[in-house]
């Protein structure tokens, strides 16, 4: 047999060098499609951009192209070809994953990744709002999500990386359950809130930005909550709690207790 | 702007003011009690959601026309929870420090009934007969409310209210003139940046319209990261329409065709209140394309800040607003020539956006008939820290120290003595005793080693000590530092370092020399102003009270009883009265316990200081106090 690399033509490597064409090409090979119906099945990717993509398959002829009324009909040319070719690259893939560890957690997170950037506009000035929004969705910013975003704006990973480690409010591991916040701004400070910090420590045992082993607390400092009047001041979850002192430290994890015996008595 | 399109102006503005105005008659003159409740966030933290509830528990059932409406905050945090009910054939009542219970009776006796509850009131909101006036309180007599006279009366989840205040009036008038027109009122009204510097504003609007580049933005500063302010977080919570609507007209003044509102994602109601101003403002065509059928165009978009203190600093929040890490550069260029995309924007504070408005709808001679020769207007102070009335405070510019902490903040609670007060958060500095007669502006201030800042007041009594307040701000910069440049990453950490060592008293007295040749140097090695003004705490107590850091240094000592290393807890026994247990029970480590007939003794090994004990002792007794050095304490039995 003569080598590979010989006798293909490099025009369909180049096709389909990008994974917008081949999902393209995989919708297609399910059936003749017209260019809002491949929209519409690929969600994020818009018209013109398809357009585009269809354009290159074209040229080098593994798409053919044909009008029904006004329905511009894409087609694929050689289906075994092409059914053949995607099975070699999912293989080839599968394999890539399976040796870089890539786990089902993995895809998944870059599944739900991508759900949460459907809409976005691809621009520099969205990395900020796209990283708050998976960290709503997750808690926090997986690697996977981060690489996702990488590609999704087009710019290098370490800059998202410079972004989600810069600020204080994005954390890089998954959170506890419940969320205990201390603010430690000036009134809180001078009306004792690193005791209470010191309070906080002592019954969890963990230190600020630590999680209890059990994840059912995590406890964070926050600069202030703007609360000034009512210090020292502590976010439980998302409920403020003013003028906190240690022994209502005590009383909040009391109820929480009480309320997970409840839940379990409950079941 | 053509006389045809300032009809449609005209035309479409009228007709959405006889509306809101319908809407807000409809409310007060509808024969039936209104009842408002302060939900912004000092309010939620005191508990006014469960307020909110039980007096909606209580009418449930009956009188489910009544309205009850959630306001902003008025100002009086240290009352929070306020409900205001106003009563046909009573005048508007204002309780404080309700609480459910209260709130239950509130609804039965008053709004059911014909009691207006006078044990719960503070004061009315109108001259009367029967009720004291709220504005009989001394603080009155200072504060002229001009930003914050909307807050707390009206809802700020719907614009008819603020429209049927005198909203948007200021818009129309704004576009009947032309931008030059409005940029020369605004520099004769003297209005400076309320963001900390002092800038004039009209200076910076007309650089801002006269640079080329389009687009131009408009971006308001709503990154209010000085740990004890909170001014911008009630104003955006309570008015924000206020901002909304002199964005409008500034972007107008300049030609700006986009607008960012930039705020602090640790301040969720108030991105949850501005989503819904901006919803509204944009369904009435008050913001967006076309401004009241007017011709000129402004997008507004809010982006949620994340948690930097540095990005308040406007290169740094632009490079934020970029998709960059929050880190500054250089200025010249500043940002009103090459800023956003590195086009023209204008930065305004959210307080210098607020006062526009107002400027625009009253004049500027109006406005500059208040303050001082070089600061105009009024400023909005946050009051917190050890003072009675916590909470905002609006005073003219010239207003001394003494009677902001004294008429308005109603002194030091529990009968202390007056140390210092802390302006301008991390950057500003501490003021002590022999300043209070200072009339505040930004050049007084700045003259005296402090800065005016954003305006936050903290203040601190015999109690707190002052080489712990410097070591607390240098802590927040130094983690807040972007590092970018050297001195300030590094040269922040050396001065913390120093000054944990005082705290715990480990140092020598040439360590003072040692600060101030590092302040100098952090100062001048500095791009922003988080760098340059950092040492500022530092410079300032030692400056004022320089007998604290020697009493630590020399004598292991600290005069205010707080640096934890350097006091211990004692039990006096001839103090203590034997029966009681208070302390005991509220010790949460459990090391305090009964010695020697009856009397309670502390296990220093167990204890960590927190201070529930002396807090839990009877008054009359008062026999926990703290000694320092705590080689003063007597030897165990």
């Amino acid at each position: 047999m003569d080598r590979i690399g010989r006798t293909i033509k490099p025009k369909i490597l180049k096709a389909i060098a990008h994974p917008v064409r081949l999902m393209i090409l995989e919708e297609l090979s399910k059936g003749t499609k017209c260019v809002t119906e491949v929209e519409e099945l690929l969600g994020t990717v818009r018209q013109p951009n398809i357009s585009q993509h269809l354009a290159i398959l074209r040229q080098c002829g593994l798409v053919g192209y044909r009008q029904e009324g006004r329905r511009h009909c894409y087609f694929i040319t050689n289906l075994r070809m092409v059914s053949e070719l995607l099975a070699t690259i999912g293989a080839a893939n599968e394999a890539w994953r399976a040796t870089n560890n890539m786990t089902e957690k993995a895809a998944l997170i870059e599944g739900k990744t991508r759900g949460v950037l459907r809409g976005i506009h691809r621009k520099r000035g969205n990395l900020v709002p796209i990283l708050q929004r998976i960290q709503a969705s997750f808690g926090y910013l997986p690697r996977e999500a981060m690489l996702e975003v990488s590609r999704f704006l087009g710019i290098p990973e370490v800059d998202v990386y410079s972004v989600a480690s810069f600020y204080n409010q994005f954390r890089l591991t998954p959170p506890g359950k419940h969320r205990v916040r201390v603010c430690l701004g000036t009134a809180c400070h001078m009306k004792g809130g690193h005791i209470i910090l010191e309070a906080w420590q002592r019954r969890l045992g963990i230190k600020p930005g630590e999680v209890t082993p059990d994840r059912e607390f995590e406890l964070d400092t926050v600069a202030c909550v703007g609360c000034c009047a009512m210090a020292p001041v502590n976010v439980v979850d998302d409920k403020v709690e003013g003028k906190v002192s240690p022994t209502r430290v005590d009383g909040i994890l009391l109820s929480y207790r009480l309320q997970k015996e409840r839940e379990g008595k409950g079941q | 702007m053509k006389t045809t399109a300032l009809s449609t102006v005209d035309s479409s503005f009228n007709e959405i003011r006889s509306r809101a105005l319908s809407r807000w008659q409809e409310l007060w003159n509808s024969g039936k009690p209104v009842i408002l409740v302060g939900t912004a966030t000092c309010g939620r933290a005191a508990g006014a959601l469960d307020v909110l509830q039980a007096i909606r528990d209580e009418l449930d059932g009956e009188h489910q026309d009544l309205s009850i409406v959630e306001v902003g905050c008025m100002g009086h945090c240290y009352a929070e929870p306020l409900v205001i009910i106003a009563k046909p054939g009573y005048p508007p009542v204002v309780y404080g420090y309700v609480t459910t219970g209260m709130a239950r009776r509130l609804v039965k006796d008053y709004v059911l009934g014909d009691d207006p509850c006078l044990e719960f009131v503070l004061g009315a909101l109108e001259e009367n007969d029967l009720i004291p006036p709220i504005f009989d309180h001394p603080r009155f007599k200072y504060e002229r409310h001009i930003l914050l006279k909307n807050c707390g009366r009206i809802d700020p989840e719907d614009i008819d209210h603020y429209i049927a205040n005198g909203g948007y009036q200021a818009l129309v008038k704004a576009l009947r003139m032309e931008p030059g027109e409005i940029i020369e009122e605004v520099k004769r009204s003297g209005l400076r940046g309320r963001g900390g510097a002092g800038f004039p504003t009209g200076e910076k609007w007309s650089i801002c319209r006269r640079s080329r580049g389009r687009p131009k933005y408009v971006i308001c500063n709503g990154d209010e990261g000085d740990p004890g302010a909170f001014m911008d977080r009630a104003i955006l919570e309570s008015d924000p329409h206020s901002v909304i609507e002199g964005m409008i007209i500034a972007a107008y003044a300049i030609g700006a065709r986009y607008g960012y509102i930039y705020v602090r994602a640790e301040y969720p109601l108030a991105v949850a209140r501005l989503k819904v101003a901006l919803r509204q403002a944009k369904n009435l065509v008050l913001v967006g394309k076309n401004i009241l059928g007017g011709g000129f165009s402004f997008e507004i978009e809010l982006f949620e800040g994340s948690g930097a203190f540095v990005c308040g600093e406007e290169t740094a929040l632009i490079a934020s607003l970029e998709g960059k890490p929050g880190i500054p550069h250089h200025r010249p260029p500043y940002p009103a020539t090459k800023g956003l995309n590195g086009k023209p924007t204008l930065i305004n504070n959210v307080k210098t956006l607020a006062s526009i408005p107002h400027i625009v709808q009253k004049g500027a001679s109006w406005f500059s008939s208040m303050g001082t020769e070089r600061s105009k207007g009024t400023t909005v102070f946050a009051l917190a820290g050890k003072v009675v009335n916590t909470g905002l405070a609006e005073v003219p510019m010239g207003t001394t120290l003494r009677q902001v902490i004294f008429e308005i903040g109603g002194g030091i609670p529990k009968g202390k003595r007056f140390k210092a007060v802390q302006i301008g958060g991390p950057s500003g500095g501490c003021l002590p005793e022999s300043a209070l007669d200072l009339p505040i502006d930004f050049d007084s201030l700045t003259d005296a080693g402090a800065i005016m800042g954003s305006g936050g007041m903290v203040v601190l009594d015999e109690d707190d000590c002052m080489v712990e307040v410097a070591r607390y701000f240098l802590e927040f910069t130094q983690r807040e530092s972007c590092g970018k440049c050297t001195m300030c990453r590094l040269g922040t950490k050396q001065m913390l370092i120093v000054l944990e060592d005082i705290t715990r008293g480990h140092r020598q007295t040439k360590d003072i020399d040692l600060l101030y040749e590092l302040a100098q140097d952090i100062k001048a090695g500095s791009l922003c102003g988080l760098g340059k003004t950092a040492p500022n705490p530092i410079l300032s107590t030692l400056r004022y009270f320089r007998d604290e850091y020697e009493a630590h240094i020399r004598e292991g000592r600290c005069p205010a009883l707080m640096c934890k290393d350097l006091i211990a807890y004692y039990i006096l026994p001839e103090r203590c009265e034997h029966s009681c247990d208070a302390c005991v029970g509220s010790c949460t480590m459990e090391a305090i316990h009964t010695g020697k007939k009856g009397v309670k003794v502390i296990d220093q090994e167990k204890c960590v200081k927190c201070g529930t004990c002396l807090d839990a002792c009877p008054p009359q007794y008062s026999a926990v106090v703290k000694l320092s050095p705590p080689s003063r304490l007597p030897p165990p039995e």
